[in-house]
């Protein structure tokens, strides 16, 4: 496998990079909608911007995981694949707790 | 920073705690579209060395209570003294300009840790050093992580530039990246046990969104040696604020 960068990188991280910043405007525009209306109203906006601003780190890992696996570059797709039953650990035991 | 601040101000660790991780979720994505326009951020480093801290992390949760949270503090704030002066005393640049290497190959390169970035229209490349050394330091990042609830950059970031040799940029730039893995999936398990105070975790979104933004802007035109003391007074900050918590 060549040790350079993939042609396709430059374009496929500025495309990714307004796709995660169109998702935290989404987030932090309902953040601010739902700060602004009485709370029986702004929970729900409120609930759903700190979702999508969760899901945001962990949808870029996914993204990774497809680019690396389409580069045929599988021990990074191993590593990452790793990391997020890692990440699922936690949530996973916090579930089993309650 | 946000944790220290909020518990200096008189909120309780607890509520403060899962705010600080929507801090860091949020402005590690703010930062996202600049770092990514730039091809700083190293996401095979970042995946490697954040699967070492992740294990670090589970392990710290379970390890929680068995250490005291002032000597916890003390030694959060020795940490940060130590990167602080690491950093602070290395003069100039570790890697530099290399014109066989082309514009061409400014980013992460396919298959390894190595990679190249561009800085006053030189392409510099880097090939992180010590890896083994770097993931037992993710490693105690994440336990720290774990037991107390901080983010851990002011560790993984001196880390990555001082033991494994990575760019001060690269290193921060994909810290940056990788911390909002972490936070993300400490804010999953905080928001199961009802810990994240609805309300305050929405405006925190909004301040982090124009911190992350402004922060990833002034990185981008500052040199390596000023982000690198930059970063070292910001951790000595950061030890004299654990300290006084303490």
């Amino acid at each position: 496998m060549s040790q350079r960068v993939d042609p396709t990188q430059a374009a496929a991280e500025e495309k990714a990079g307004q796709v995660v910043w169109r998702a935290l405007l989404l987030g932090a525009g309902l953040a601010l909608i739902g700060v602004l209306l009485p709370s029986r109203f702004g929970r729900p906006l409120e609930i759903a911007a700190i979702a999508i601003v969760t899901a945001i780190p962990l949808l870029r890992v996914v993204w990774l995981i497809r680019r690396w696996t389409n580069l045929r570059d599988l021990k990074y797709v191993r590593w990452a694949v790793l990391l997020l039953l890692l990440v699922a650990v936690g949530p996973a035991l916090a579930f089993l707790g309650n | 920073m946000l944790v220290p601040f909020l518990v200096l101000t008189g909120m309780p660790v607890s509520q403060a705690a899962p705010l600080g991780l929507v801090s860091v979720v949020a402005a590690s994505s703010a930062a996202a579209r600049r770092q990514m326009t730039e091809h700083t951020t190293n996401h095979r480093l970042g995946v490697v060395t954040e699967t070492a801290s992740t294990a670090g992390a589970v392990a710290g949760a379970f390890a929680a209570g068995l250490i005291s949270d002032v000597a916890l503090t003390y030694m959060l704030a020795a940490v940060a003294v130590f990167a602080a002066l690491a950093g602070g005393k290395r003069k100039g640049m570790r890697w530099k300009p290399d014109p066989s290497v082309s514009k061409d190959e400014v980013g992460e390169w396919v298959g390894s840790l190595n990679g190249a970035y561009s800085l006053n229209g030189d392409v510099i490349p880097y090939f992180p050093k010590r890896v083994g050394a770097g993931l037992v330091a993710m490693g105690i990042s994440g336990v720290v992580t774990g037991i107390s609830g901080v983010g851990g950059g002011f560790i993984k970031t001196p880390a990555k530039s001082e033991l494994m040799h990575v760019p001060v940029k690269v290193s921060s730039s994909t810290t940056t990246f990788s911390i909002g893995i972490t936070a993300a999936a400490a804010l999953l398990v905080k928001a199961m046990h009802g810990d994240v105070d609805v309300e305050l975790a929405a405006m925190v979104i909004l301040g982090s969104l124009v911190g992350g933004v402004v922060g990833s802007r002034v990185q981008s035109r500052l040199s390596p040696p000023t982000v690198r003391r930059f970063l070292s007074v910001l951790l000595l900050v950061v030890a004299a604020i654990l300290v006084a918590r303490a």
